[in-house]
């Protein structure tokens, strides 16, 4: 059974690149997408069965870490962040652990990353795959 | 017993007069000297009152420890929050210093708490000082006035002239301690009240004990009357708040907290001494637990604590007459006090305050039976394992209450206590579930106040206690780490320690240490993701953090301001680890010299300044372009494909939030020009509204070498530029710290006992031949392995170097131009002066040479141009100046038509500069004497120098990029030997053309054609003109930018060489000179 994934982003582009890379793994399969962090809370409450969130941090309405803040009491599902400002070791990915993040992955190129795959396509996957591994 | 006990009396009393000689001592100085030494004292000053305040509190003195600590609290405000300090400050604290030392004697004598009546004069110097420092009171308005003022009873108070004289009102955990102190052994003779004016109900019994305080000097509120027939009428006001809500409580004060928390473990430890004396002397035990009871009970009742005042009362109402539920009863007591400091002096003792409007929180339901599985927690730590249905009651309450709010990470988290094993996994699970609760705790926060709960602060505090127990525990999941032995149970041990320890440096508001913390757990958990053990920038990283907050928690235990300086440089370092890592150029560096905007700063990933730094190498033209793209498909397809193609490359691209809408900015490079880049984007939108080029960025760096050109006067001395710039400084905090990595490698490597592993191995191997084989394949492989890390650091530092190199070297070249202006000038002021008008022309000024040659020319065209205007007879009237260089020299000519006659006298005086160059100066006067003209030839010392390095025998040479033609690696066949020309061996181009093969030494002169292997050599072809010459390489070991050095002394006569260069490696080059080359070979052939 694949895991259901949700993906969380601002970006129109980048949900196509990250379902399309997704598409890819087959142990993985995307069952709702939402645009800001609150439009995902009110589809997280109707998809108990998620177990993987894909978050992006700068988003309207509710950004990533606000999301995390709240989505992290009311679901077991897996949080990963996939922002352009989670460099490794940077503030944004630091305040991301606090506030519970299971996995963080930066875009490789800003934004809107279309080379998600080729450049971080493999980390992506490995963090990914590692929720249910080590779960 | 009594030993020791005497032992720690005498310990008290010489630490104690240690620590108010060395307060007397500040103090005395602070009178005495200048504000330069000021801080110095003040920090010894507050150590001592706190290590006496602290030594006062572990022998449970409380009247003691209560006036040290104010002191101490006047004193840090003085050092941290900018008070200045006055005389009266300081008198205050003299004032405090004679009483504390006339404390310790009597406390000393006694071995008992004294009389705290004696000192009260000094608690409200105190206390007034403190407040009115801290702006909290009226001018003068005593704080513990206005404490009273603030209490509801005694605001209700009625007029002073009522029946009793005064006696101070109980307003605070002085008044408490006072109390305290009277009514010592008052056992079973005092009524317990519920009520919160109970303080007015027993302020009686002070009455004629307690002295009454000395005048204040400044107005203050009316004092309590102390009369119970007596009820106060409270005002209107009043009526309309709650109680609790319209006094400003104690619980609320931090000093008294502290103070409370002193007591309370003072009575603890006291409890538990009776225990043990119990046996021994049962009506003396019963005694100290009685009056330690009673007087925590007080203070507990002025403090506002209810659940205290309650488990105080229920021990106190048992009757200890019946000697053998003593000890049970007191054991009892201890655990639910351990507890009660656990759960309610860190909520702010706020329970109290009625619930939050609209019913029950989650909180308010959570509450007790949290209590009551902490207390199962430390009951089952001093071995009295809980009973698992009463647990199971517990947690399932807190399980109801979660589950009510959808909170099913906490029901989860609760309902693992009910599977623990031990008292340590019920203690782990216990924190787990208070990191749940304090998830919940910054969602729901206003609920969490409402019901006076913080498991935040719970958690913080419990951390912080357990600090170096935790950094014990992180040393060691680092060690296992770096023997790699069960990599995934290590990282998984690290994050962890370090969140416990992120919790502690937050409890101590270290924000800093907090943040650093995460990021070594965000670092730590990619590389455990990527399946490989932590390199050594990381393992540097971590340590230098543990060492560095060991030190920190340590400073601030001894109340000693810690240096977090190093953190800073490590959160830098933990920041930067991900470009380091992959010996990039910071994403600092790229912001700084792209000068981009704020809003790129966060996004810069290690690709994207790989692409940037790429970009910059090729001087690719930068924009950054808004795209409008989010909601128009085709657009963003076509545009997304413009910015994937050859000629673009997209470096990365921020969101811009407008309205509702979101937009882009991309910051991509491109070798196109602007009006190129503006077609590109008519072409995709021809409506141009939805992409526009928003910003053109320059590389500042370019910028820097040619925009130094400033006017100079003609006898100040060249500009030196600004020195080291912020970049530059980047780059030496990069090669510190690599290298710093570096000789970490290397110590780890020299702990590797390979000799004796491998004669264990040989050993094992006479038992076991396979399993001695395996050993010393582990050994080699680990060896090999950490060798290969160190390799790749050592690689990272030697482009670091290169990198700082070309910054240097770019920093040290000056044009010309810089030179000629004011010449110029020069030469206008001079021949202005002699009423004549010379003018100045020149050629070659935008020639770049080093700063330090250049200010040697300068100094001698200034020589020789003052030389020639100032001559009595027929002084120049055109002057013109060229300069031209090679790959050795500088070669400039000044010509005039002034008077044609060598001069000696000119010589001399350019002497020192012609020296100190190693310059030629030629004099030729022009045919007819109608001019002279100046040859001065320069040797092109510290020239910058674009130079391809090569080995050959061993050796670095350094070869002028400029005079490379080609590098070719031939066959057997184009080598010929010419027979006509000695046996010279010559090389045969494609295009036929035959060059002169030059050996560079004799070693290279063997395996002319290839070496043992096979393998051809390489003939790098070097031109001057028409002529060349090929030279035989063993190896070419890439370009760099090098600072050219003239060789001296002896080596001032070597054939066929420039000069010498320090490589990025730190090796040294010797640079080949082409000229001198070409002369060698090709005109001797």
């Amino acid at each position: 059974m694949p895991h259901n994934v949700m993906i969380v982003d601002d970006a129109a582009m980048m949900r196509l690149y990250i379902a399309s890379f997704i598409k890819t793994l087959p142990d993985f399969k995307v069952v709702a997408q939402a645009s800001n962090g609150q439009e995902a809370l009110d589809k997280l409450a109707d998809l108990p069965s998620v177990d993987l969130i894909l978050l992006d941090i700068e988003m309207p309405v509710m950004d990533g870490l606000e999301f995390l803040r709240h989505a992290k009491l009311k679901t077991r599902a897996k949080i990963v962040m996939l922002s352009s400002v989670a460099v490794s070791g940077s503030p944004h990915a630091a305040k991301a652990r606090e506030l519970g993040a299971d996995g963080v992955v930066a875009k490789p190129s800003g934004t809107v990353s279309h080379d998600l795959e080729e450049k971080a396509g493999d980390e992506l996957a490995r963090v990914m795959r590692s929720q249910f591994a080590t779960a | 017993m009594s030993d020791e006990m005497d032992e720690i009396w005498a310990l008290y009393l010489d630490d104690g007069t240690q620590s108010l000689d060395q307060m007397e001592a500040a103090l005395l100085a602070l009178q005495e000297g200048g504000p330069e030494t000021a801080g110095e004292h003040v920090s010894a000053l507050f150590r001592a009152v706190h290590t006496f305040k602290g030594n006062s509190r572990v022998l449970g003195l409380a009247v003691v420890e209560s006036r040290a600590h104010v002191a101490e609290d006047l004193i840090g405000l003085v050092r941290d929050e900018g008070v200045p300090l006055d005389d009266e400050i300081l008198e205050i604290l003299l004032y405090a210093g004679d009483i504390l030392r006339e404390m310790l004697e009597q406390t000393s004598a006694s071995r008992a708490d004294v009389d705290p009546a004696g000192s009260e004069d000094l608690m409200t110097q105190m206390r007034d000082k403190v407040a009115r420092c801290k702006g909290e009171t009226g001018a003068g308005a005593p704080a513990e006035a206005v404490a009273v003022a603030e209490e509801p009873a005694a605001a209700a108070a009625p007029e002073p002239e009522t029946v009793v004289p005064a006696a101070p009102p109980i307003a605070g955990m002085s008044a408490a301690l006072s109390q305290m102190d009277q009514l010592g052994g008052s056992w079973g003779e005092q009524e317990f009240d519920e009520d919160n004016d109970d303080d007015a109900s027993e302020a009686p019994q002070t009455v004629d004990e307690t002295p009454e305080p000395e005048p204040e000097p400044a107005p203050a509120p009316a004092p309590a009357p102390v009369v119970e027939a007596v009820a106060p009428a409270p005002s209107p006001e009043q009526d309309t708040r709650p109680v609790q809500m319209a006094s400003k409580r104690l619980i609320d004060d931090p000093s008294y907290r502290d103070i409370f928390k002193g007591m309370s473990d003072g009575a603890i430890t006291k409890f538990r001494g009776a225990m043990s004396s119990f046996a021994s002397d049962a009506n003396g035990a019963i005694a100290i637990a009685k009056r330690e009871a009673d007087n925590l009970h007080h203070a507990a009742k002025q403090m506002g604590l209810q659940e205290w005042v309650l488990v105080l009362a229920d021990f106190m109402q048992a009757n200890l007459d019946d000697h053998s539920i003593v000890v049970e009863k007191i054991a009892s007591l201890v655990l639910r006090l351990e507890e009660l400091t656990l759960l309610d002096l860190t909520d702010g003792g706020a329970q109290l305050l009625p619930a939050a409007e609209g019913g029950e929180t989650f909180f308010d339901r959570v509450k007790y039976p949290l209590a009551q599985l902490s207390n199962a927690g430390v009951s089952w730590a001093l071995g009295d394992a809980p009973d698992a249905t009463t647990l199971a009651e517990h947690v399932a309450a807190v399980r109801e209450a979660a589950e009510a709010r959808g909170l099913i990470r906490v029901a989860d988290a609760v309902g693992r206590l009910n599977d623990a094993k031990s008292a340590k996994d019920f203690r782990n699970s216990e924190l787990r579930l208070y990191e749940e609760l304090a998830a919940v705790e910054r969602v729901l926060e206003d609920e969490a106040a409402a019901s006076s709960v913080s498991p935040t602060e719970l958690l913080r505090h419990w951390c912080a206690e357990h600090a170096f127990d935790t950094l014990a525990a992180l040393d060691a999941a680092l060690d296992g780490m770096k023997k790699s032995v069960d990599l995934d149970a290590q990282y998984s041990n690290f994050a962890r320690q370090m969140r416990l320890i992120f919790h502690a440096c937050i409890h101590h508001k270290l924000d800093t240490a907090g943040q650093l913390s995460m990021s070594l757990i965000d670092l730590f958990g990619r590389v455990q993701t990527s399946g490989s053990a932590p390199d050594s920038i990381l393992m540097h990283i971590a340590r230098g953090f543990i060492d560095t907050i060991e030190l920190v928690f340590d400073a601030l235990e001894q109340g000693e301001i810690p240096d977090t300086q190093s953190l800073d440089i490590l959160f830098e370092q933990a920041s930067n680890a991900a470009f380091t890592q992959e010996g990039l150029m910071t994403a600092t560096a790229i912001e700084r010299r792209l000068n981009l905007p704020e809003d790129f700063h966060r996004v810069l990933s290690p690709e994207s300044v790989k692409t940037a730094s790429a970009a910059i190498e090729a001087r690719h033209n930068f924009y950054i372009i808004r795209a409008d793209i989010n909601d128009k498909e085709d657009l963003a397809e076509k545009f997304l494909e413009w910015i994937s193609a050859d000629n673009v490359k997209s470096i990365t691209n921020v969101t811009v939030f407008r309205n509702a809408d979101t937009l882009f900015d991309f910051l991509v490079s491109t070798p196109m020009d602007q009006s190129e880049v503006i077609a590109s984007m008519a072409e995709m939108d021809p409506s141009g509204k939805y992409l526009a080029v928003q910003q053109v960025l320059e590389d500042s760096n370019a910028e820097m070498v040619t925009s130094t050109v400033q006017a100079v006067e003609g006898d100040q001395p060249v500009n030196q530029g600004a020195g080291l710039t912020t970049e530059m400084l980047e780059s030496i905090s990069e090669v510190a710290a690599s290298q710093a990595m570096v000789n970490h490698m290397l110590s780890d490597l020299s702990e590797i006992s390979l000799e004796e592993t491998i004669e264990t191995a040989f050993k094992i191997a006479e038992q076991d031949p396979e399993q001695g084989r395996a050993m010393i394949r582990s050994v080699v492989s680990q060896f090999s392995a950490k060798l290969q890390e160190a390799v790749q650091v050592e690689t990272q530092l030697v482009s670091q170097m290169a990198h700082l190199q070309e910054q240097t070297v770019a920093i040290r070249s000056r044009p010309l131009e810089m030179l000629i202006r004011p010449l110029e000038a020069l030469v206008e002021t001079i021949s202005r002066k002699s009423r004549s008008e010379a003018k100045l022309t020149s050629s070659g000024g935008n020639m770049s040479i080093d700063v330090t040659l250049m200010e040697h020319l300068r100094k001698m065209l200034r020589i020789m141009l003052t030389h020639r205007l100032n001559m009595p007879e027929r002084a120049p009237s055109n002057i013109h100046m060229s300069f031209h260089r090679d790959d050795e020299r500088v070669l400039v000519t000044l010509e005039d038509d002034g008077k044609g006659i060598e001069d000696e006298n000119l010589v001399t005086s350019l002497a020192a500069q012609i020296h100190a160059t190693s310059s030629e100066l030629r004099q030729i006067v022009l045919p007819g004497g109608k001019g002279m003209r100046y040859h001065i030839s320069m040797p092109l010392s510290m020239v910058v120098l674009e130079g391809m390095v090569v080995g050959v025998g061993g050796i670095r040479y350094v070869i002028p990029v400029d005079t490379i033609q080609t590098i070719v690696q031939p066959s057997l066949e184009a080598i010929r030997s010419i027979s006509a020309a000695n046996g010279r061996r010559m090389l045969r181009m494609d295009d036929g053309k035959m060059v002169s093969v030059q050996f560079l030494n004799e070693k290279s002169s063997r395996d002319l054609l290839g070496d043992a292997n096979g393998k051809r050599r390489v003939f790098v072809v070097l031109g001057v003109g028409e002529k060349s010459l090929a030279v035989p390489v063993d190896e070419l070991l890439g370009q760099q930018l090098v600072l050219l050095r003239p060789l001296r002394g002896v080596l001032r006569h070597m054939r066929n060489l420039t000069g010498i260069a320090l490589l990025a490696g730190g090796e040294v080059g010797m640079v080949l000179s082409t000229n001198a080359l070409i002369v060698d070979t090709v005109d001797a052939a």
